[in-house]
């Protein structure tokens, strides 16, 4: 008994071997559980938006928000599309800026990042600091507002939003990480023994092999001009030209004052007045209709933008 | 030194300002030298200076396929012959009537032309004598083009206007740089509202507090979420965690606003429904300042916290695993390898993080502070900050005083603040600076 014991190495009594670098099953089922309610805390409230905006008014109204929808309906959405000039208009500016103002700002980091990421480019340092300087200084708002309106006559123009995002320092360090990590100068020297220029060999060589990186800064760029209501609300008065979170957030405030309304006048006709038109249940829709997008699209990028921003990160 | 910015207040007696050639180009002046009413033409300014680069560019390539020796000769001596001979005929062309005024505009944008990329094309022909990259350097500088007239027109334009600070600005006309030089001086009579009333005191402290709460505590979290999921054996389970934790970021604080009447609604919120099955009173949330301190903390986190962490679990997969494994055989356990070495090997990127964190300490998330209260009155105290002050200043459009205060405010102390950060990091320790 005592000699087994001895010659028996540890690891081959009762217990299974385990990786001592793996933490304990027990505490991974503990960590598990922490993230898995962390993860219940991030959802929860879109889920709950999502089915409020499928129930049916009276049904909300009577028994309030519930993370199941009551009484399935599509009516809210298809009351939020009759209505052809809001929502409809607002997804057309939303999607025509979201477009040009991507596409402009990927040329434009892409083209910047470049020279900076070649250890050959003679100014890269003096530009480097020209570009960083602007992340650590600025203007300010009220010289920003004088500089669209006044200056460059942005005032309801769709350029107001395209301009904003058609450049970013930060993107521009990222891309030039990238650049220099992912993409090996042999091969741009390569390209240019056999008679490359530098423009032919940033087209063909350069770029098809950063996709990553250009698919992360695609996407955040997507985002920041699809949730753009920033500069919306700033320079652009007419209706016709706001996008989408513009619209939602104009919703908001006359949200408001229906509520303001609602309280003043007695609550008993107001809640009729409501429930005629799908009110709690458009609200919902109209963030739903917002978000849509951009979180379907998310799962298509996430291959891509991971590794793109991890790449990218990393100071150098 | 041959710049043609020559005083045109003898010629049309417009006194007080110095009306260059420069005011000319950009169309904020007549050739007579008055003041347009309505002659800003933005585009022809982006126009000009577009022009002058492509111009610039195309010259020195010509010449310098002609010369490429004594280039530096051959570019200098036109421009510093057709910029006397232009100045000299400014003279003229002013008595001429401005009839020809497009001409001359045209003129002077081909002689800036010259003039810069004279500059640009020395130091570039001087710098590649050594390297033989001349073309090269070329072709890299026309892919900086784009960016750099970017930066010129977003960002250096506009940041003289940071001494809109020490102005009343008014607006006179449709031309800025009109109303910028007639508004007068008040020196710090916007700082003096900034400091002194109650309601600017009290934005202020909202944003340095609420900013410092969510460095702090979005450090905490990111870090922790990061080493959390790192530790995970399960890689696929990982990658869910780290796609669902990212998900919030990608929602504007519009619909995050949408989210958050989703909770808090009195009626038919869900936060309300489960203190009713619970048995107890429901919460007026939208009335009740007090608890939006705590929302704002934990909106804050739930968008933030996902975004955040990305970062720390890349440097962490980064990490060298035989280090953790000595650590093993010395006998650590995993609780003390996280402390005592991944925790440590993450400062650097905290620093770096940090630092610019501090920089924005004025600058206010002005979405969330803007939507989640949802324009609700009682909460306006508890979630007013300077760049919501800002925001609703400029939509009004009358006093632009705070505003430009506030915007100095923020510029200047931040970037004062990033570089001493910066420079007491620099002191502990170089290699975790900024620059």
């Amino acid at each position: 008994m005592l000699a087994k014991a001895i010659v028996e190495p540890r690891f081959k009594s009762k217990k299974r071997w385990r990786d001592p670098n793996k933490i304990s099953p027990k505490a991974n089922v503990a960590l598990n559980f922490v993230l898995i309610l962390g993860m219940l805390a991030s959802i929860l409230p879109l889920l709950i938006v999502i089915s409020v905006s499928l129930s049916s008014e009276t049904t909300i109204l009577r028994e309030g928000y519930g993370l199941f929808p009551k009484d399935f309906t599509l009516d809210t959405y298809k009351f939020a599309f009759s209505d052809p000039r809001s929502i409809v208009n607002a997804y057309k500016v939303t999607i025509y800026t979201t477009v040009v103002a991507t596409a402009i700002c990927l040329a434009n980091v892409a083209l910047f990042a470049y020279p900076l990421s070649r250890p050959d480019f003679r100014f890269r340092t003096e530009i480097t600091f020209f570009m960083f300087f602007t992340m650590l200084f600025g203007g300010g708002l009220v010289a920003y507002y004088i500089l669209m309106t006044g200056v460059l006559g942005l005032r309801n123009s769709l350029w107001a939003i395209i301009l904003p995002y058609s450049f970013n320092s930060f993107w521009v360090i990222v891309m030039r990480t990238f650049f220099q990590t992912q993409v090996p100068l042999s091969l741009i020297e390569s390209a240019r023994i056999d008679g490359a220029g530098e423009w032919r060999t940033f087209l063909q060589i350069v770029l098809p092999i950063s996709l990553p990186g250009l698919a992360t800064i695609a996407l955040f760029t997507t985002l920041g001009v699809w949730n753009d209501w920033f500069n919306c609300v700033l320079f652009i008065d007419k209706p016709e030209l706001s996008n989408l979170n513009t619209l939602i957030y104009r919703a908001l405030t006359s949200a408001r004052m229906l509520r303001e309304i609602a309280a003043t006048m007695g609550s008993a006709d107001a809640a009729a007045e409501i429930s005629n038109l799908p009110n709690e249940t458009f609200r919902m829709a109209l963030a739903v209709i917002t978000m849509g997008p951009i979180v379907l699209a998310y799962p298509f990028f996430q291959k891509y933008f991971i590794k793109g921003l991890t790449v990218g990160s990393i100071k150098g | 030194m041959f710049l043609p910015f020559v005083r045109y207040d003898s010629v049309a007696g417009y006194k007080g300002y110095t009306i260059s050639a420069f005011h000319m180009l950009i169309g904020t002046h007549g050739l007579d030298g008055l003041l347009k009413s309505n002659n800003l033409k933005p585009m022809s300014f982006l126009l000009a200076t577009v022009l002058f680069f492509v111009i610039g560019l195309v010259l020195v390539f010509v010449i310098y396929r002609r010369k490429p020796t004594i280039f530096t000769l051959a570019v200098s001596l036109p421009t510093v012959v057709s910029s006397y001979f232009f100045t000299s005929m400014y003279t003229w062309i002013v008595k001429q009537g401005a009839h020809i005024m497009i001409g001359f505009r045209l003129l002077l944008v081909i002689q800036l032309a010259i003039m810069v990329c004279t500059i640009f094309a020395i130091v570039l022909n001087r710098v590649s004598a050594r390297t033989g990259a001349f073309k090269s350097h070329l072709a890299m500088f026309s892919m900086l083009a784009p960016g750099l007239i970017y930066l010129i027109v977003f960002s250096y334009l506009p940041m003289p206007g940071i001494v809109l600070a020490f102005k009343r600005y008014r607006v006179f006309g449709r031309n800025v740089l009109e109303n910028f030089y007639k508004s007068e001086w008040v020196m710090f009579e916007n700082f003096k509202y900034l400091f002194s009333s109650p309601d600017a005191a009290m934005i202020t402290r909202n944003t340095i507090l609420y900013n410092v709460t969510f460095m702090l505590l979005g450090l905490v979290a990111s870090v922790g979420l990061a080493i959390l999921i790192s530790e995970l054996p399960n890689r696929r389970m990982a990658k869910i965690y780290q796609t669902t934790y990212f998900l919030p970021y990608f929602l504007s604080w519009m619909v995050v606003a949408y989210l958050g009447f989703a909770l808090f609604n009195y009626e038919l919120g869900v936060l309300n429904r489960i203190l009713k099955t619970l048995g107890l009173d429901p919460v007026d949330w939208y009335m009740e300042p007090k608890y939006w301190p705590f929302i704002y903390v934990i909106a804050n986190l739930w968008k933030y916290t996902g975004n955040g962490s990305i970062v720390y679990i890349a440097a962490i997969a980064g990490f060298d695993p035989e280090i953790y494994e000595a650590a093993s055989i010395d006998g650590a356990g995993r609780w003390k390898q996280t402390m005592y070495l991944t925790i440590p090997m993450l400062v650097p990127m905290m620093t770096l993080l940090t630092i610019l964190a501090v920089g924005r300490i004025f600058n206010a998330d002005l979405g969330m502070f803007l939507s989640l209260p949802m324009g609700s009155g009682p909460l306006r105290n508890v979630s007013n900050v300077i760049d919501l002050y800002v925001f609703n200043s400029l939509r009004g459009g009358s006093n632009m005083g705070f505003p430009a205060a506030a915007a100095f405010y923020q510029s200047l102390v931040g970037f004062v603040l990033i570089l001493t950060t910066n420079t007491i990091v620099r002191r502990i320790n170089p290699d975790n600076a900024l620059f």
